[in-house]
């Protein structure tokens, strides 16, 4: 293709990055009081507890769902909707952890019954579960919880290695957190060829 | 080059691809014009030839398709000669232009796609610049001023290139398609052209929902303030404690008589305030009813208008044909005429690509097979030149395509030959049958093989094949042949896929849903009915035994173990194969909707599709191809009846010691329904059969007026609109006869103008059903009132 094609305009200047004015505030404090190793120690916290981390994404915030006796965090940017479960169909031939199709707003989902999915022990469920519904590269699945609790937010130094809880599926629980909340590994959860029912073997 | 600028590239790739292909399509339809055209007629035709060539050069500029433009430049200098008269353009010249734009479209796709095209470019510029140079000394310098006068009149900056050099400089440099491209062909989405009038017609569609939202708002205002009102009436009534007043004032306490008046006063009022509300209710209520019926209204039309702009004309695949038939006729050494009718008819985009295939290979058939040489056409007494005719037109919710040919026919009898030769049956089976039961051994699978198909027809593609792709768009296909008279193939397929008519059944508390087109019939069994053979259920239906499951069993869904007999069964067939299913319950036809299933439930054994229904539920659509195999695996269907003694059943492959009796009973009313559209046809019966009525069908007029002098039916149902013999004329035919003309017969059409209706009561009908939404309920409530 010749140069002569090219119509882009000049790359757009890219935003450069400004301080925020906390930051900014701290830096002035800490100039000032620069004899107090203490103050400064406690201004670089609180730096980095706001803004910068933020900025680093070194804090997440996190949807709280509850499974049973576990509770599990998804990332917010993560969870399109969440919707009382109504009307779930039953696909035949597909595996039991697959509760069926559901239609949210003209559109259809498949609902990830989760807790079989990880292989927990059964629980006695509830009367009004509900479905979250998440999306990651395209695939959007409806994950079956039995509640959701509060959003609230997560350190990322805070996550723990994961720890054995019974579940089958290790591989999807990214780590936990010290109040023991699982953090959820959408991208290998929803990458799991076993959620893939291609049967052509009919 | 920056993403941005590849975008771009793309966009003006995919442009210049759309309209470069219907530049090539209009060339193509003038070529094909031309080579008829005598005289005069010529002059606007080469006009045209030039003039789109021309555009075509300037445009591959643009977009620097070097190679298109090449070609595309070589062709119009031809024609410029052949437009100043210095070159008769002859057959092989005709010839040459068909190569350059087979050539042209292929470079176009190249373009698009970035996946190098298998062109000789250099060998086809060499060829026409020959026969450019075979007529009258072109003078250069006048063709070069020619082309650039025109140039010059349409785009004068963009001729800079002489005309003899602009082709060498660009087929020296073959252009090697960039990497992005590949890449963004994968990616390519499909896309249509929609007219702005059908956007216009969609836009105000959007503005009537508006309204409804609008007038929807509207309701919750007076349902909140109804709420109060009812609320201020509730507290209103707790304030005045009206039981401690009363029993006050019934203790005899003065006091709460003042109270006690206060009530009555309250009572009073309320009971005012109570019909306001109530008369505010049904205000609300009445205007609910007007909102809903026209939102169904609006969401209807709607539903309608966004199909429209999936559609398209049938011509984009018949106008490909004409070339076709020409180039093969040459080759074959015969003369065909190809009629095209109907080419304006629209349907879904989907459905019309996935006929391109069959109907080419049809088409093809017809002249390759299909036709007899001239000569041997002049000794049969007929024309040297055969027709084809290729018809499109809509019936109902079908688009019905007829390809009809005056050539050989189809020999039956060597039909059956090579079927008992391929072992598809015995000698003994082909001696038994019909004349159109033998011809439909040419859709049987392993009929025609690769090897017996000729090189212009071939492609692998045997009828079988055919007739699998319009199965696969639920579709339907006929033929008909008179040996040495010709052979007529109809098919017919819904105008759209997106939405297809279901039969809604229950397997245990589960709802599915069953393509029509797939329901042979739908009987209920008695205990007599159902045989027994190593444990697994079967039946005979018309004397054809056939597996006998449970859909539930199959689908692994929990039924209640009832009683096979007085359950309903659907006979399902596709192809060869058939079974009958026993279900729980039936709930009736509906014109669904199906979607695929949501990734990553990609493919599901027995699941075809889903729909979201009327209540906002979802309903899965069944897979029938699955469910007949599933049956496959169970022993083959040999059936006996239930025997008193325990002796042993011969099991011959398909041998039967007694005939069991048939499904249903005899007194069964009976009923013939008439249509032409096999959909249609097929729809009516099961709906009739599955309310009890022994139905057989007739597939027009004539037909159903020669099975009604033989066999009388309780009752006719018939379309308006058929070949051969209208309903119309196939009434008057009933009325006018001495025994049968107190049989009641219904018409159902899409005809509805007060004329029409008045024609159909004038013919004698006894009632005349309009064929829509409502058209079942209202069918069997017909059929009901009159037998």
């Amino acid at each position: 293709m010749p140069e002569t094609q090219d119509f882009t305009p000049e790359t757009p200047v890219a935003e450069l990055p400004v301080e925020a004015p906390a930051v900014q505030a701290l830096a002035a404090e800490r100039a000032v009081d620069d004899i107090t190793p203490v103050l400064e120690e406690r201004a670089a916290a609180l730096a980095r507890s706001s803004e910068d981390d933020e900025r680093s994404g070194e804090t997440i915030g996190m949807v709280v769902l509850v499974v049973g006796d576990e509770r599990y965090g998804v990332e917010v940017q993560d969870v399109q909707e969440i919707e009382p479960l109504d009307k779930v169909t039953p696909i035949p031939g597909t595996p039991a952890f697959w509760t069926g199709v559901v239609n949210l707003r003209g559109s259809m989902y498949p609902v990830l019954d989760i807790e079989r999915y990880l292989g927990l022990p059964a629980s006695a469920g509830v009367e009004n579960p509900k479905v979250a519904l998440v999306s990651r590269g395209g695939l959007s699945v409806g994950l079956l919880v039995d509640e959701v609790a509060e959003i609230r937010k997560v350190r990322s130094s805070e996550i723990g290695p994961p720890v054995a809880d019974g579940s089958s599926k290790a591989e999807v629980v990214r780590g936990v957190t010290p109040d023991m909340l699982s953090v959820l590994d959408l991208d290998a959860l929803l990458a799991d060829p076993a959620l893939v029912v291609e049967d052509n073997a009919a | 080059m920056s993403m941005s600028n590849d975008e771009l590239q793309q966009l003006l790739l995919a442009t210049f691809a759309d309209q470069a292909k219907e530049q090539l399509q209009t060339i193509n339809q003038r070529l094909l014009a031309l080579e008829e055209a005598e005289g005069d007629d010529k002059g606007p035709l080469l006009e045209e030839i030039f003039r789109e060539a021309h555009s075509l050069k300037g445009a591959s500029r643009a977009v620097d398709l070097g190679r298109v433009e090449t070609v595309a430049h070589k062709l119009e200098s031809l024609f410029s000669v052949i437009q100043k008269g210095e070159l008769e353009a002859n057959a092989e010249v005709f010839d040459l232009a068909y190569k350059a734009l087979d050539a042209l479209t292929a470079l176009v796709e190249e373009g698009l796609s970035g996946t190098a095209a298998d062109v000789d470019i250099d060998g086809l510029c060499e060829a026409l610049a020959a026969a450019e140079a075979g007529g009258a000394v072109p003078a250069p310098a006048e063709e070069q001023s020619a082309e650039v006068q025109v140039a010059e009149a349409e785009a004068p900056a963009e001729e800079p290139k002489p005309a003899e050099s602009a082709p060498q400089s660009a087929t020296s440099k073959p252009q090697s398609p960039s990497k992005p491209k590949a890449k963004k062909a994968e990616e390519r989405d499909e896309t249509v052209r929609v007219a702005t009038s059908k956007l216009d017609a969609l836009m105000a569609q959007v503005g009537e929902l508006l309204a409804a939202r609008i007038g929807a708002e509207h309701r919750m205002g007076e349902v909140r303030g109804l709420f109060d009102s009812l609320l201020d009436i509730e507290e209103s009534w707790r304030k005045t404690r009206p039981a401690r007043v009363l029993e006050l004032a019934l203790e005899g306490d003065e006091s709460a008589l003042a109270d006690a008046r206060h009530l009555v006063e309250f009572l009073e009022r309320s009971d005012e305030k109570m019909r306001e509300v109530r008369n505010g209710l049904g205000e609300l209520r009445r205007k609910f009813e007007a909102d809903s019926r026209r939102m169904a209204q609006v969401t209807t039309d709607l539903q309608d208008d966004v199909r429209r702009t999936r559609m398209l004309p049938v011509s984009t695949i018949f106008d490909t044909f004409p070339r076709m038939v020409r180039d093969m006729t040459r080759e074959l050494s015969k003369e065909v005429k190809l009629t095209i009718e109907g080419g304006d008819t629209e349907v879904d985009k989907q459905v019309l690509e996935q006929l391109r295939s069959p109907l080419t290979h049809m088409v093809r058939n017809s002249v390759d097979h299909g036709m007899e040489l001239p000569d041997a056409r002049e000794s049969a007494g007929k024309g040297r030149e055969g027709k084809v005719v290729l018809r499109a037109y809509q019936r109902a919710a079908d688009l019905v395509i007829e390809i009809v040919d005056d050539g050989a026919g189809i020999d039956v009898d060597k039909v059956k030959g090579k079927a008992v030769e391929k072992g598809l049956l015995t000698a003994e089976n082909a001696e038994g049958m019909t004349e159109r039961e033998a011809l439909w051994l040419i859709f049987r699978s392993g009929f025609s093989t690769k090897q017996e198909v000729t090189d212009l027809s071939g492609r692998g593609v045997g009828m079988d094949v055919v007739r699998e792709h319009i199965e696969r768009l639920h579709g339907m296909i006929d033929v008909e042949s008179t040996l040495g008279e010709g052979s007529k193939f109809t098919l017919s397929v819904p105008l759209s896929v997106a939405t297809t008519r279901c039969l809604l059944v229950e397997a245990g508390d589960q709802t599915f849903g069953i393509p029509i087109t797939n329901v042979e019939r739908i009987v209920r069994l008695s205990a007599e009915d159902i045989g027994h053979t190593e444990g697994h259920e079967a039946i005979r239906i018309d004397e054809r035994p056939m597996a006998l499951l449970r859909l539930g069993d199959v689908l692994g869904i929990p039924t209640d173990v009832a009683e096979a007999a007085n359950q309903p069964a659907i006979i399902l067939g596709s192809a060869d194969r058939r079974a009958a299913f026993l279900v729980d319950g039936l709930l009736g036809a509906q014109e669904i909707a199906t979607k695929t299933l949501p990734k990553p439930l990609i493919r599901v054994r027995h699941i075809a599709a889903a729909t979201i229904v009327g209540t906002g539920e979802v309903v899965p659509i069944l897979n029938v191809l699955d469910l007949l195999r599933a049956s496959a695996n169970s022993p083959r269907p040999t059936v006996h009846r239930p025997q008193k003694s325990e002796r042993p059943v011969d099991r011959g492959p398909s041998t039967v010691d007694k005939p069991a009796k048939p499904a249903e009973p005899a007194e069964k009313q009976s009923i013939l329904v008439v249509d032409d559209s096999v959909t249609i046809r097929t729809f009516e019966k099961a709906l009739l059969e599955a309310a009890g009525y022994d139905v057989t069908a007739a597939s027009d007029g004539l037909e159903a007026w020669n099975m009604v002098q033989a066999k009388q039916p309780d009752l006719i149902v018939s379309d308006v609109e058929m070949p051969n013999m209208t309903g119309f004329e196939l009434t008057e035919k009933v009325r006018g006869h001495s025994k049968l003309k107190g049989m009641p017969l219904i018409l159902v059409t899409t005809l509805s103008s007060d004329e029409d209706r008045k024609r159909g009561i004038d013919a004698g009908a006894d009632a005349y059903v309009i064929k829509g939404s409502a058209e079942q309920d209202h069918l069997l409530e017909t059929v009901r009132r009159l037998i």
